[in-house]
């Protein structure tokens, strides 16, 4: 009497069981086969996470800052996804996300007092991005860098303007929210100018639909 | 008839088949090389291209002011995919599997009468991709600069580091460097 066995519930034949072994042998070879596609599978969702790489080449006017400064939006404005795994326009995974972002701007020359601050945001579905005045003596004041210059870049490289998601882990204790735009970190660059290039990047539960943008002002 | 499964390809014998320890050899030499083939997949998925080259001040590289300058490598920490061969070239680490890697340096100076800044550069392909500049720490010892970042890169693409300082006296001598790049998610 032909038995299934085991935690895969593997066919085992008796003695008397001859002609079923060629049976018995293949439903072994397809059940080994088919848990070994799913391992397969999950090894692979695991080495190809989502993530998105978007970059963006063309010159980007920034608004002269001044009290509130004014802000611009890189990320998701007029970029081109270079890589895209997921279609990530939005963050379509929840959970642990690295988000990282680079930016290459360019001004007149430097200005004691003339603070560039850049910072990552997330604004969740609904939630249109707007303005957001940063400045000094603003939110991020207590977190500026201020012992971190940028290095003046004289050599002439091309305008880069990079943003980087890279999904993590999944978060099982995070749930559906109705939060406002979240900071993810931000930099304070404390008198600008020439040619500047910085890097924000930071780990963050996000949720559904979420949308990362890098911000300036 | 022998019949195989579609992917891994282990054989079974089908009816009609007689039934012989050559027939269960086959069946054990296929299940073997199945499990194998599984093994390989799972260890892409875990053990994930990674590669440190590395070099201290006994192997100084110098550097004159504000000039950027190539660091050289003497040490391959790790390398599971064949990004490094300082053999043939000991300033780079060339991507082989195409993917978003997260891309970290270190890099310390030395030498100086004063130090004002210590910069780090990083270039793909010999063009720069990132710059990272350090204002000095002290004046009388060693300055530094690191920084990690996210980078896409496809196979043959060329990691350099670079370092450049400002101040006064020198020429000063590139000390402990160190480059590294890890894969984030496969293309």
């Amino acid at each position: 009497m032909t038995e299934l066995i085991g935690t895969h519930q593997v066919p085992c034949i008796s003695d008397t069981d001859y002609a079923a072994w060629p049976l018995l042998m293949q439903c072994i070879a397809n059940q080994v086969e088919e848990s070994l596609i799913a391992n397969r599978d999950a090894a692979s969702a695991a080495l190809h996470r989502p993530v998105a790489v978007w970059q963006r080449s063309e010159n980007f006017l920034q608004g002269v800052a001044g009290s509130g400064g004014t802000s611009i939006f890189l990320y998701g404005y007029n970029w081109s996804p270079t890589y895209n795994l997921n279609t990530l326009a939005t963050l379509n995974r929840q959970g642990w996300w690295l988000v990282g972002g680079i930016v290459h701007c360019t001004s007149s020359a430097p200005v004691a007092g003339n603070n560039r601050i850049l910072s990552l945001n997330v604004y969740p579905p609904g939630l249109a991005p707007a303005y957001y005045g940063f400045d000094v003596g603003g939110p991020f004041a207590a977190v500026s860098l201020q012992d971190v210059t940028w290095e003046t870049n004289t050599t002439g490289g091309e305008d880069l303007f990079i943003a980087t998601n890279v999904y993590c882990a999944a978060d099982p204790n995070a749930g559906p929210d109705d939060k406002g735009m979240q900071i993810f970190y931000g930099l304070s660059v404390e008198n600008s100018g020439a040619e500047t290039v910085t890097f924000l990047s930071t780990f963050w539960t996000i949720f559904l639909g979420d949308t990362p943008l890098i911000q300036a002002s | 008839m022998p019949g195989s499964t579609p992917v891994y390809g282990i054989t079974y014998p089908c009816g009609g088949d007689t039934i012989d320890t050559g027939v269960f050899q086959t069946f054990s030499e296929t299940l073997d090389n199945a499990f194998v083939t599984a093994q390989g997949e799972l260890e892409a998925a875990t053990q994930r291209p990674n590669a440190q080259i590395y070099a201290t001040g006994l192997n100084p590289v110098a550097i004159v002011v504000a000039t950027d300058t190539t660091c050289t490598f003497t040490t391959e920490v790790f390398d599971n995919d064949n990004m490094a061969n300082l053999a043939v070239n000991n300033d780079r680490l060339t991507i082989q599997t195409g993917g978003v890697y997260w891309v970290s340096s270190f890099v310390s100076v030395s030498g100086f009468t004063t130090l004002t800044s210590v910069s780090a550069i990083v270039q793909r392909n010999g063009i720069d991709f990132y710059r990272y500049k350090s204002r000095a720490l002290s004046i009388s010892a060693d300055g530094f600069a690191a920084f990690s970042i996210p980078m896409d890169l496809f196979p043959g693409d060329t990691l350099i580091l670079r370092a450049r300082w400002t101040g006064t006296g020198g020429p000063g001598s590139i000390g402990i460097r160190r480059l590294t790049a890890s894969l984030l998610v496969a293309h």
